[in-house]
């Protein structure tokens, strides 16, 4: 089971409080039950309205390099150097 | 058909011209889901440093990660310490980077990695280019 800690105003807690209990009872574990459905319904919308920002892995990545030279496989060879740059810096 | 993803191709995306236009392709056709790819954080990790290293910006590094995440058909796998101690236990001496990429292989059962690099067994690895031909 993951966690997620949110910060809300206290009025939208307490709503959120009331409604989980009326719902689920005022027992241990509602407020997560409540939760879960919410998280669930938000994320179901946000798909269904194919919200998107996300421009392509490859359209954000190519030419940001365009200093380098290539291959991309020499490139890669030095893989240890970068790393060695990074810790001695 | 899944493939697993050398950092070759996110570096060679990177460096942009003819050959990073396919890679740009590639990526883009994972990130919508048409193509099922895996590769390790290991390779993302060593992408990035090496990026890093050439001058890309913490920004940049930061869309990277975002972009590998919200892709559709890219899975990052983190492999253990015991994929790097069998990956150095094997007689092929290919060395950490590639070892770990060939151990990858054979756990996460792909059908070929993706890369330029002709140190992989022709039969075990395929191009950018050859991939675009069958999408």
């Amino acid at each position: 089971m993951g966690e997620i800690k949110v910060s809300v105003p206290d009025e939208k807690e307490e709503k959120f409080r009331k409604a989980a209990m009326k719902v689920f009872g005022h027992k241990r574990g509602s407020l997560s039950k409540a939760a879960e459905k919410a998280l669930e319904e938000w994320a179901e919308k946000m798909a269904d309205e194919d919200i998107n920002r996300s421009e392509g892995l490859g359209t954000m990545l190519y030419s940001k390099l365009s200093e380098a030279d290539g291959p991309a496989v020499k490139l890669q060879e030095e893989m240890g150097e970068a790393y060695e740059d990074e810790v001695l810096d | 058909m899944k493939y697993l993803i050398d950092a070759n191709v996110f570096l060679q995306t990177a460096l942009g011209q003819e050959k990073g236009q396919n890679c740009r392709k590639l990526l883009d056709r994972i990130s919508e889901g048409d193509i099922q790819a895996k590769t390790t954080l290991f390779h993302l990790d060593a992408s990035s440093v090496v990026m890093e290293n050439r001058g890309l910006s913490q920004k940049d590094l930061g869309n990277f990660y975002f972009e590998v995440y919200s892709s559709e058909g890219l899975e990052v796998v983190n492999t253990g310490i015991s994929a790097r101690l069998n990956a150095l236990a094997n007689e092929n001496h290919s060395g950490l980077d590639d070892g770990i990429l060939l151990q990858a292989f054979q756990e996460l059962e792909v059908d070929k990695i993706i890369t330029y690099d002709t140190d992989f067994e022709e039969g075990k690895r395929v191009t950018p280019e050859k991939v675009l031909e069958k999408f």
